[in-house]
C-alpha cells in the first residue's frame, strides 16, 4: 500500500568556507574560550542541517566543495522528514541534506560574527 | 523422557482449562486419543508442537493440482488463517489468553514448559498485539524467552521434530519424497540425525571469515603498491614532527626561565614596601584567574557534552508536524487496513463460490431454484467489493506498519524533555566563565603595567627588567601557540600517510596463512559431512528394514528397506530385486519404518506423537503397527487416531494391556447418556438444543463445540 517512489542517496558535501567554518566550530580541550561546542565537524554539520532545515532555508555550495564523513552522517536516517522536499534542484537526498546544511552554516556565520554563541542559536 | 501432564487452555475447540494426566503405574508405553472430526485430535498433536517450538504451520493441501506451501498458522486472526485460539475465548472472554503447560521427566530431572498469550488489547487483531511469554522450569532453575527455548531444545530437538511428531497426513508427502530421485529432503534428515546442521553453520562461518581475509588481502596487495610512497610521505613528516616538537619544547624552556628571572624581580620588588602591596595584588588577580580558567574547562566540557543533542532541538521544531500527522493517522490506517483485508476475503469468497455453483444441490442432487439470481447477485457482490477496495486503496497513504517504523524512525530525533534548558544552561554558563576570564585578564595586564610602571619609577633598573620579562614571556607564548599549532599539523599529516602505508605492514604473516588454514577447514568439513552422510545411510537403512520386518504383513517375501546412494527407499525383496509396484499401504509402512530408523538413529530421547497414524493403512497394517509401536520401546507412543482409523471398543479389547490410558474427545452434543452421572434417561430437546438428565438434573448445551476430555476405561 505504500507509495514506492526511487529515492537517490547521493553524497554529502559543503563548500570549502563552511567546511572552514565548521572546522572552527570543533571543541579543543586547549582552548576552552573559543566558541567551538562541537565533539567532531559532522556534529557542527548536523546542526548547520538542522539549522537550515528548520528554517527551511537551502543554499547551493557554490566552488569548491568538501564532503563530510559519510559512514557518521547517514542521509536515509532523515528520509521520514525529507523525501516529500525532493525536486529537480535537489534531486537526490545528500544534495537536499547538503543545501539545508550550507543554508545553516551561513546562518551559523552571521551569528558568530556578530558575536553571539552559536549554540544561542537554539533559542 | 515421559510426558506426565499437558494443560490446555483455550485452544482450538477447548475452551477453557483441561488437563490430561498421563502418569501412571503401568510399564506399557501406548496412549490413545479417540475422536470424530473437529473435536481436537490434531490441536491437541499441534498444542503440543505449539508449546514446545512456539509455531504451528498448516498442512499440505492440493489447490486445483496445485499443492499449498504450509504457513505458520497465526494465535488471533481471520477464520481463513486458521488461527490457534478458541473462537469462543476470542470474541467472547474480556482478556484474550491461550496457554499449554506441558510437563515431562527425564533421568536428568522434572521440566515444565509453558507458553502462554495474553493481549494488550480487546480482540486483537494479528499476533504483533499480543505478549507470547515462554517459560521453562528445569529442577530448581526458571528460564525465560531464548533461554528458556535453548533448554527446550536439549530435549526435544526441533530440528529432529518430524521423527517425534509425525503426521499421517504428511507420510504422503514423505512418501513422495523418498522415492523421488532428486532426495535432498532425506538427505537434510539423515544431516539432522547427525547433527550435521552444527558442522554447516561452522561451514558458514568459516566461510565467512574466508570472505572478509579474502577482502582484506585484496586491499593490502592494492594499499601495498602505494604503501611505498606514503612511507616515504610519512618519514617526512615525521622529521617535520619531531623538529616541530623540539621547538615547542625548547619555546616552553625558555618561558620557565623567563618566568623564574621574573619571579626572582617580583620578590626583590617586594623587599620595596611602596611596591609589594601592588605586587600582593597582582598576585590575587593571578589566583582568580587561574581559578576561573579551570571553571572555564570545566564549563565548556560540559556545554560539549549537552551541545551533542542540540540539532535535535532545531529539527524538532519542523518534524514534530510531520509526526503529529503520522500519530494521527495511525488509528484510522489501522481501521483501513482492516476493512481493506476483510474485503480482498469476501471477494475471494464470493470468486470462490461462483466457481463451485454448478447448480446442483450437493446434499440430493436436485436443481437448485433460482440458480441464476443467485450467481447474479454473487458477481454484484463481487464488482461491488471490487470498487470498494479501489475506494480503499486510493485513501491509503502508508499502512500502520509503515506508519509505526516511521514513527519510530522520528522518536529518535526527538529532543529530550528538559533538553533545551540544559543547552541554554550550559551555554549560559561557560558564556559567564568565558567573561570573568577575559575581566581577569584584562585586570591582570593592566594591574602588572601599573606596578611595572610604579617599580621603574621607583626602582629604575628593576622596573624596567620586570617589563621586560613580562613582555617576553608574552611573545614566546604567543610563538609557542604557533609551534603547536605546526606540531599538531604535522602530526595529523604523519598519522594519515603513516595509516595509509599501513595497509601492508598491518598484514601480518598469520593473516597471509589464514586463507589458506580455512580453506583447508573447510574442504575437511566438506569430506567429513560426506562420510558421515554415508555411514548414516547404511544405519538407517539397517534400522529401517528391521522396523519394516516387523510391521509388514508379508515378512517371508520381503528382505527390508533399502536405500541407494541417492537416498532414494525402496522394498527389497528376498530374491534380491525391488517391488516395482508398492500399494500405498507398503509405502506408508516403508516411511513409517524409515522415519523411526531415523529416530533410532539419531538416539532421540522423546515421546513419539503420531496424528490419524492408520491413514491409508489397512487393517493388518494398522495392527502391524501399533502392535510394533506400543510394544518394546521404553518411549511413549501417543496416537491421535480417527474413530474411523481405530474403533475404540476394539482397540481397547485388543490392545489394552499395552494401553496406559485413552480418552475420547468429544461435544457435548455426541452423548446420549448423562455427562455427569453416565444415566441413560436423558431427554433431548431439539428446539432448545438442551439435554437433561432425569436422574441428576444435570443439564447441557448440545450445540456447544467445546470439547470434553473423557478418560477411557481399560
Amino acid at each position: 500500500m505504500t507509495k514506492k517512489r526511487k529515492i537517490i542517496i547521493g553524497t554529502v558535501s559543503i563548500s570549502e568556507a563552511a567546511h572552514k567554518l565548521l572546522t572552527s566550530l570543533v571543541h579543543s580541550d586547549n582552548e576552552p574560550s573559543l566558541d567551538a561546542p562541537f565533539t567532531a565537524i559532522v556534529e557542527a554539520f548536523r546542526f548547520a542541517f538542522a539549522l537550515g532545515y528548520s528554517r527551511n532555508l537551502k543554499t547551493k555550495a557554490v566552488g569548491v566543495t568538501k564532503t563530510v564523513a559519510p559512514r557518521q552522517f547517514v542521509v536515509t536516517e532523515y528520509l521520514d522528514i525529507l523525501e516529500n522536499d525532493i525536486d529537480k534542484s535537489y534531486s537526490s537526498l545528500g544534495a537536499l541534506v547538503s543545501g539545508y546544511a550550507e543554508a545553516g552554516a551561513e546562518i551559523m556565520l552571521e551569528t558568530k560574527q556578530s558575536g553571539k554563541s552559536v549554540l544561542s542559536i537554539i533559542e | 523422557m515421559k510426558l506426565e501432564y499437558l494443560f490446555l487452555r483455550n485452544i482450538g475447540p477447548f475452551y477453557g482449562d483441561h488437563t490430561i494426566d498421563l502418569v501412571s503405574e503401568k510399564k506399557s508405553n501406548g496412549f490413545a486419543f479417540f475422536a470424530d472430526n473437529g473435536r481436537g485430535k490434531t490441536t491437541l498433536y499441534n498444542a503440543m508442537k505449539w508449546c514446545l517450538f512456539g509455531t504451528v504451520k498448516t498442512r499440505v493441501r492440493a489447490v486445483s493440482g496445485i499443492k499449498t506451501t504450509p504457513r505458520i498458522r497465526p494465535i488471533v486472526g481471520v477464520e481463513s488463517d486458521e488461527p490457534l485460539i478458541n473462537n469462543t475465548a476470542y470474541y467472547g472472554d474480556e482478556a484474550t489468553e491461550m496457554s499449554v503447560v506441558l510437563i515431562a521427566s527425564s533421568e536428568k530431572g522434572r521440566i515444565q514448559v509453558t507458553r502462554e498469550v495474553s493481549s494488550r488489547s480487546k480482540l486483537p487483531r494479528n499476533d504483533d498485539e499480543l505478549d507470547i511469554n515462554t517459560t521453562v522450569v528445569f529442577g530448581d532453575k526458571s528460564s525465560t524467552g531464548e533461554k528458556a527455548q535453548e533448554l527446550i531444545e536439549t530435549f526435544f530437538p526441533n530440528t529432529l521434530q518430524q521423527f517425534f511428531f509425525i503426521d499421517g497426513e504428511a507420510l504422503e508427502e514423505y512418501t513422495d519424497m523418498l522415492e523421488n530421485d532428486n532426495l535432498e529432503g532425506l538427505k537434510e534428515d539423515v544431516e539432522s540425525v547427525l547433527r550435521l546442521p552444527a558442522l554447516f553453520r561452522g561451514k558458514s562461518d568459516l566461510e565467512l571469515i574466508r570472505m572478509s581475509t579474502k577482502a582484506k588481502l585484496k586491499t593490502a596487495k592494492k594499499g601495498e603498491k602505494n604503501a611505498s610512497a606514503a612511507q616515504s610521505e610519512a618519514a617526512k613528516y615525521q622529521r617535520k614532527m619531531n623538529d616541530a616538537r623540539k621547538k615547542v619544547i625548547k619555546i616552553q624552556n625558555r618561558i620557565t626561565t623567563t618566568e623564574n628571572s621574573l619571579k626572582d624581580v617580583t620578590n626583590k620588588m617586594n623587599q620595596h614596601s611602596e611596591i609589594a602591596a601592588h605586587v600582593e595584588k597582582v598576585k590575587e588577580v593571578k589566583l582568580k584567574l587561574e581559578a576561573a580558567k579551570k571553571s572555564l574547562i570545566r564549563s565548556a566540557g560540559s556545554r560539549k557534552m549537552y551541545s551533542e543533542e542540540a540539532w535535535k532541538i532545531l529539527i524538532w521544531k519542523r518534524a514534530e508536524a510531520k509526526y503529529k500527522e503520522y500519530n494521527g493517522q495511525i488509528g484510522a490506517s489501522q481501521n483501513l487496513d482492516f476493512e481493506i483485508k476483510t474485503c480482498k476475503i469476501n471477494i475471494k469468497n464470493y470468486t470462490s463460490d461462483l466457481k463451485r455453483l454448478d447448480g446442483i444441490c450437493s446434499k440430493c442432487g436436485q436443481t437448485l431454484p433460482d440458480i441464476d439470481a443467485y450467481i447474479a447477485e454473487l458477481k454484484n457482490k463481487v464488482v461491488d467489493e471490487k470498487k470498494k477496495l479501489t475506494e480503499l486503496n486510493s485513501g491509503v497513504q502508508f499502512d500502520s506498519d509503515e506508519l509505526t517504523t516511521r514513527l519510530g524512525r522520528l522518536t529518535s530525533i526527538k529532543p529530550q524533555r528538559g533538553d533545551i534548558d540544559r543547552i541554554k544552561n550550559a551555554n549560559n554558563f561557560w558564556s559567564d566563565d568565558r567573561s570573568l576570564v577575559k575581566n581577569l585578564e584584562e585586570k591582570y595586564d593592566s594591574l602588572n603595567a601599573k606596578v611595572t610602571k610604579e617599580a621603574t619609577s621607583k626602582l629604575g633598573d628593576l622596573g624596567v627588567r620586570k617589563g621586560n620579562f613580562d613582555q617576553t614571556i608574552r611573545r614566546l607564548k604567543i610563538e609557542c601557540k604557533a609551534a603547536e599549532e605546526e606540531l599538531s599539523i604535522n602530526e595529523n599529516k604523519f598519522n594519515d600517510w603513516e595509516r595509509k602505508a599501513g595497509y601492508s605492514s598491518g598484514i601480518s604473516d598469520e593473516e597471509w596463512k589464514l586463507e589458506s588454514i580455512v580453506n583447508k577447514l573447510i574442504s575437511t568439513i566438506d569430506d567429513t559431512v560426506i562420510s558421515y552422510r554415508q555411514d548414516a545411510r547404511e544405519k538407517v537403512e539397517e534400522e529401517a528394514s528391521k522396523v519394516f520386518m516387523e510391521v509388514t504383513n508379508a515378512p517371508q517375501a520381503y528382505d527390508g528397506i533399502s536405500l541407494d546412494n541417492n537416498f532414494r527407499a525402496r522394498i527389497k525383496l528376498k530374491s534380491g530385486k525391488f517391488v516395482t509396484a508398492p500399494s500405498s499401504g507398503m509405502k506408508s509402512m516403508m516411511t513409517i519404518s524409515i522415519i523411526d530408523g531415523l529416530r533410532r538413529v539419531s538416539g532421540l530421547d522423546a515421546p513419539i506423537f503420531f496424528d490419524t497414524p492408520g491413514r491409508s493403512l489397512d487393517e493388518d497394517h494398522k495392527r502391524a503397527m501399533l502392535d510394533y509401536f506400543w510394544r518394546e520401546h521404553n518411549q511413549q507412543f501417543l496416537i491421535f487416531a480417527h474413530s474411523g482409523e481405530y474403533k475404540i471398543d476394539a482397540t481397547l479389547r485388543d490392545f489394552g494391556s499395552r494401553i496406559v490410558k485413552a480418552w475420547e474427545l468429544t461435544w457435548p452434543g455426541d452423548h446420549h447418556n448423562c455427562i455427569e452421572c453416565k444415566s441413560e434417561e436423558v431427554m433431548h430437546s431439539k428446539s432448545e438444543q438442551i439435554a437433561t438428565c432425569m436422574s441428576c438434573n444435570h443439564k447441557w448445551d448440545t450445540s456447544s463445540a467445546h470439547t470434553i476430555i473423557t478418560e477411557l476405561e481399560i
